[in-house]
Order: structure tokens, then C-alpha cells, then sequence
């Protein structure tokens, strides 16, 4: 299977994620597998609930243990094991390695230091350089960032940012220990539409100059779109599909991403009724026997009721949880 | 890009107008140091019955003040807000109760705007008791249709707001909003909390409510397909002023304002092959502090076209080529457009 190659970045291997709660252990993450390339820009898609963000949260311990915790599965990143490591040695891959930012970037700034301090403690901690010349390096990514008057802006607090400035911090400091791997949680979620553009350009600038792969998670399709080379879709915990970008858009192969991509508004002529997929998402304590998306999938057959549905691979290397992909035409983005 | 019809925005003003926002003007003054922001600063348009107007802009826009002042939410200092022909903005608080009944508004977290100790019957049925003066048995009756009508079921009559999904607390919402048979709605991002397909299913019940009892809509949001695809008109705002405004069809096909056309340039499309061909603009730079506007046009400091005149003058609105009106100087001064579109302009 070609997502099996060893020279991808980051392999993801049936990965699955519990929660302690009033029904005893629930699983939200079910048998995850996913690969990221190198310098590729992997799409993590699905409604809230989906699990997008606890399988990212996941990747590098990030979730709370307890009531958290991984139970079971693997996740190499270049070849090296994180499932298992020592706090102190994930301590060294986070924000080294694997750096995460997140749609409301004033949780992950610390309030209390100038952002400039900020960015020079992640480099003195992961890069060892003195004082001095991790100040300046902070000073000179906030100026690669975009941000107007770097030297003077370096000494102020995370609160005297404006939304889009503050996801420009974070992007700062998230690539400045050039990582292998970004993360990133919907950061354009809470942005407005001409700063969204503004940060999406720029991330797309630091990976084309750092050359580091990264995992966008985001609901917006159109986002998507925009950014990613491949796109893992995401529903009750488990892959529905996975797909190059094109053909995910074109020629979806999961009635769950059909749902999706019908029902996007379009900025173009309008047209009728919106589709919207009938239901609402499960939550895990009543995912149905079989396929999670079967009581809203228009295309339901008794199969798809019984036992657990495998991911199938399709012609093009792409997968598939559906039993009756090879059957389906669906209808992707006209 | 389609052929435009061009006669359609005329067709508006054979329309019976129920709403008349005429120069609203909405101040915040902080304290007596601080510069007052001028959140709403002349904002004029009309909305006919039965139909939906869409008010899109960004943070800071004055979208959500112009919708809240409609409501008498927060005290405008000048202008006019006409319901039927009479000022909302000069009744009294006795007046206000009454006129009430026929304004109602939806918010964009219906749980924090719902009493969470009540039981939906009660929310819902509060406002036929207190406008309306409707009890007992008829007002159950009346409850129950409401629920039937947004998509419930009258057995979710005695659970509680947390009981329910976002989508379905939105549609509680929706039903107390039209408990009284409104004439008009002010939904200020209304689905924008929700799931693509769950935003869609309100969506639909919204066009399906308003197609049977013939209320306007106010549709407040950020998100523009969205507002493409409901409001026959679009209001386009930015730091407090109204850019451009017009059928939504022209406006979206073709912006005859520089932040409209960047607005819905910057909208990531849902189509790979489109997004890698098409070209953007992108803006530079941040809206400005509203407390500081600059001088002349607001959105002189990140407009691509700008001129001289822009820096001093702010354009008065001027009457575009197929509905509606823009305030730019591109329309008057420069390479004038006389009521063009953008998409006219050689670059």
C-alpha cells in the first residue's frame, strides 16, 4: 500500500483514543491510519465530534491522561516511536519537532511575557542559543511573519495583538525551531475572511521556506481546497476516506464526503435548496453497530448495518469505509 | 461569469418597504479621555416585506450594532428606523413593549440566550403569554404548532435547553422568535456556530417559515455563500459605513466596491482546480481602530485603487449599473466607472 512507505514523514497506525466518562471508557478516535509525507500538507476534515482534533492532540500526547489516553496503536514520526516516550522526551519533540497552533492563539500565548520572550525561550530551550541571539532570532521571525515593526512589537504583551497579528505570533513561534511537522487546529477559524487569506498565504510561505509537512484540521471545505495535497475525512472517530485532493472534490468515494461537499454554499449563482445531510453527528456512546455514517446515508443497505466495516483501498491508492464504494457514483463539486 | 440581468434590481422599489433604516448613527463613548467609536456612522437601506436582506462585513463592521439598534438593544444617537412607517427609535417604553411583538431577534449562541432552567414549552410560550396574552390551553396549542413548524416534535415540550443539540436549540430559538408572528427577524449570525449540513437544514427552515408567513429577515453574518444564497439583497459594511448595497446577485457577480470585490475574493471555494486558477486579491494590512478612523474613505488604508481624492473626501453614494448604490470614487473620479463594475476595470 503506497501509504506505507517508509520515507514518509509521519505514519499514524491504528491509533485509537478513550476517554474515561459516567459509561466507562469511550473511544473517540477508532483505528486511526494516516501518513503525512514529507513537506506534504495533509487535510484532516469533519464535523464537530468527528475526532479530528483528539487524533492530533493525540499525536503528541497532548490530550489530558488521565481521563485520556491512548489505547492502542502506533505513531512514528521519522522513524522514531512517540507512543511510549517519556514526558521529558516528548518535552524535546514538542515544539521542536512537532509544533501545534490552534484556532484562539491567546490560550496558547502566555499573558504574563512579551511575545518576543516567548519565542526566544523556545529557542534557547530547543536551540541552545544565548540570550542574546535567541532575542534576535525571535525579533527577525516576527519580521517574517509580517509583523509591522517587529524590534518594538517584540516587547509587548499577547493582549495588545489583534486576532490575525496574534495567529502570526503563534506561526512565528511555531517555525522557529524549524519543525519537521506544524499542526494546525482550524487556525483561520476565528479570522476574518481578508486576514484568513492573509495568514493562509503565509503558511504556505514558511513551509515553502522551512520545508516542513503540515496537518491542517478544519470543517471549511473550502479551506481545504485552498491548501492541502491529500485529505483524510473523519466521521464517529474513523477514517471514511482518504483521497488526493482532486479526487476527493471530484469523485468522492464515502456517501459521508458526497454529504459534505453537496452541502457547501456556493458563492456562485444560486441554486434552490441547500442539500444538507439528514440527522445529526453521533456521539460516542451510541455509535450504531456497523457503519457510523449508516442512519444518515442516503445509500444504506442491510450490510452496512452488521459488524465492522473495513477501510478498502481503491484504484489510485485511495481508501475508502464504504461497503459499497466500488458500486456508488457520487456526485463531488460541479 | 453568467450574463446579469440587468432590470432585476430595479424591480425592488415596486416592493412594499417595511424596513426604513435612514442614516443610523451609533456612538460608543467610553470614558470622557477615550475617543468615542463611531460603531454605526449613516447607514441607510430599506427592506421589503417578506424578503431577506443580507449584512455582511467583518469584525468591527458595525454589522451586529446596526441590527442590535434596530432592536432598541443599545440607544442609536440619530437616524431613523422605520417599521411600517414609524419610527422605532422614538417610541416610548410602553410603546417599545408593544412594538416589540413585531421585531424579534436570533442570536448566534441560542444558548446563552435562552433561560436554561426553563422548559421549552415556557420559553416558547412566554412570549405568547406576555405580548399576546394567550394562556392556557391555546397557548399549549399554539406551543405545539410552533414546534411542529421549526422541525420538533411536541413531545420535546417539557426538556430542557441543554437537552438538545446546537441545531435544534436553534430551532427553539427560531420558534420564540416567531411565537408572535413577527414582521421582521434580525438574525445576527444565526447558523454560524453550527455543521455545514445543520446550518443548511436552518437555512432551509428559515426560507420555508419565511415563504409561509411572510416575515423579512435581517440576516446578519460574516459568512458570505451563506448570505448569497438567502438575502435577495446585501448590505456591504466596513468600520461603520455602508461600501455598497444592492441585489445579491449583482454584488457577488459583479462588486463595484474595492473591499466588496476583495471581500469575495478572499472566499476559499470548495474546488481545488478553481482556487489553484483563480486570481485573488488579497488585502494588506488590518481594519483600522474604529476610535481612530482615517480621514475621507475608512478603507483608504488598504485599498488597492486608491487616490488622492479617497484620503480627504469620503464618496457619497452613487447608483450602480444593475441595482443598488456604491460609495467610491472610482465610480465619479480617476477612471470612472459611472455605475460600473470592477470587473470592468482594465487593471
Amino acid at each position: 500500500m503506497a501509504s506505507e512507505k517508509a520515507d514518509d514523514l509521519l505514519v499514524v497506525k491504528d491509533l485509537s483514543v478513550e476517554f474515561f466518562t459516567g459509561h466507562g471508557w469511550e473511544r473517540v478516535v477508532d483505528d486511526v491510519n494516516f501518513t503525512v509525507g514529507w513537506g506534504e500538507t495533509l487535510g484532516l476534515v469533519g464535523e464537530s465530534g468527528s475526532g479530528k482534533s483528539v487524533t492530533c492532540m493525540a499525536l503528541t500526547a497532548l490530550i489530558p491522561m488521565p481521563p485520556g489516553r491512548v489505547a492502542s496503536g502506533s505513531v512514528v514520526l521519522d522513524r522514531r516511536e512517540l507512543v511510549g516516550l517519556s514526558s521529558k522526551a516528548l518535552e524535546r519533540v514538542r515544539g521542536d519537532q512537532v509544533a501545534n497552533i490552534f484556532q484562539e492563539p491567546m490560550t496558547s500565548l502566555n499573558p504574563a511575557f512579551t511575545v518576543g520572550e516567548q519565542i526566544a525561550e523556545m529557542l534557547r530551550r530547543h536551540r541552545h542559543l544565548d540570550k542574546r541571539a535567541a532575542w534576535d532570532r525571535a525579533v527577525e521571525m516576527l519580521d517574517r511573519v509580517g509583523i509591522p515593526n517587529a524590534p518594538r512589537r517584540a516587547k509587548e504583551y499577547p493582549h495588545q495583538f489583534s486576532g490575525g497579528m496574534r495567529q502570526r505570533v503563534m506561526i512565528a513561534m511555531a517555525v522557529s525551531c524549524e519543525p519537521k511537522l506544524l499542526i494546525a487546529d482550524e487556525p483561520t477559524t476565528a479570522l476574518d475572511v481578508t486576514i484568513q487569506a492573509q495568514v493562509l498565504d503565509l503558511l504556505k510561505d514558511m513551509q515553502d521556506e522551512f520545508g516542513m509537512s503540515i496537518i491542517f484540521i478544519t470543517h471549511d471545505l473550502g479551506v481545504v481546497a485552498q491548501v492541502c495535497d491529500r485529505v483524510v475525512v473523519l466521521y464517529g472517530g474513523r477514517v471514511m476516506e482518504q483521497a488526493g485532493i482532486d479526487d476527493l472534490y471530484f469523485h468522492p468515494a464515502h456517501p459521508y464526503t458526497e454529504g459534505l461537499l453537496t452541502a457547501m454554499p456556493q458563492i456562485g449563482p444560486r441554486s434552490g435548496r441547500l442539500a444538507s445531510i439528514p440527522g445529526s453527528t453521533p456521539v460516542p456512546s451510541a455509535l450504531p453497530d456497523g457503519c457510523a455514517f449508516s442512519p444518515r446515508c442516503p445509500y444504506v443497505v442491510d450490510a452496512c448495518r452488521r459488524g465492522p466495516i473495513p477501510l478498502v483501498e481503491l484504484p489510485g491508492g485511495r481508501l475508502s469505509r464504504c461497503v459499497r464504494a466500488d458500486e456508488l457514483t457520487l456526485v463531488g463539486t460541479r | 461569469m453568467t450574463a446579469v440581468d440587468l432590470d432585476r434590481g430595479g424591480a425592488h422599489a415596486a416592493h412594499d418597504v417595511l424596513l426604513s433604516v435612514r442614516d443610523l448613527h451609533v456612538t460608543f463613548k467610553g470614558r470622557a479621555r477615550d475617543r468615542p467609536v463611531r460603531a454605526v456612522n449613516g447607514v441607510s437601506f430599506e427592506l421589503a416585506r417578506g424578503e431577506t436582506i443580507g449584512v455582511v462585513g467583518e469584525s468591527g463592521s458595525g454589522k451586529s450594532t446596526v441590527g442590535r439598534a434596530i432592536m432598541r438593544l443599545i440607544p442609536a444617537e440619530s437616524g431613523q428606523v422605520l417599521l411600517d412607517g414609524r419610527d422605532l427609535l422614538t417610541l416610548s417604553r410602553d410603546e417599545l413593549r408593544s412594538a416589540r411583538k413585531d421585531v424579534q431577534m436570533v442570536f448566534q449562541d441560542p444558548y446563552s440566550s435562552m433561560n436554561p432552567a426553563m422548559v421549552v414549552a415556557d420559553i416558547i410560550g412566554e412570549p405568547l403569554e406576555v405580548q399576546a396574552g394567550i394562556k392556557g390551553a391555546e397557548r399549549n396549542r399554539r406551543v405545539a404548532a410552533l414546534l411542529d413548524a421549526v422541525g420538533l416534535s411536541s413531545r420535546h415540550q417539557m426538556r430542557y435547553p441543554y437537552e438538545f443539540s446546537g441545531g435544534q436549540r436553534q430551532r427553539i430559538a427560531i420558534a420564540r422568535a416567531l411565537a408572535n408572528r413577527p414582521k421582521l427577524v434580525i438574525l445576527d449570525e444565526a447558523v454560524s456556530a453550527l455543521d455545514v449540513s445543520t446550518q443548511n437544514q436552518i437555512i432551509n427552515l428559515l426560507e420555508d417559515l419565511q415563504h409561509e408567513m411572510g416575515v423579512s429577515f435581517l440576516f446578519i453574518a460574516h459568512d458570505l455563500a451563506v448570505v448569497r444564497h438567502i438575502a435577495r439583497r446585501t448590505v456591504v459594511m466596513y468600520l461603520g459605513k455602508v461600501m455598497e448595497e444592492g441585489p445579491s446577485e449583482r454584488i457577488f457577480e459583479r462588486p463595484a466596491h474595492p473591499y466588496a470585490e476583495a471581500l469575495l475574493s478572499a472566499v476559499p471555494i470548495p474546488n481545488p482546480v478553481t482556487q489553484r486558477q483563480r486570481k485573488r486579491v488579497v488585502l494588506t494590512g488590518e481594519p483600522p481602530d474604529p476610535s481612530n478612523p482615517p480621514a475621507g474613505c475608512p478603507f483608504v488604508t488598504r485599498c488597492t485603487y486608491v487616490m488622492d481624492v479617497c484620503r480627504t473626501t469620503m464618496p457619497e453614494p452613487t447608483p450602480v449599473t444593475g441595482g443598488g448604490i456604491v460609495a467610491c470614487h472610482l465610480q465619479t473620479s480617476g477612471p470612472a466607472l459611472a455605475g460600473g463594475s470592477l470587473v470592468d476595470l482594465a487593471r
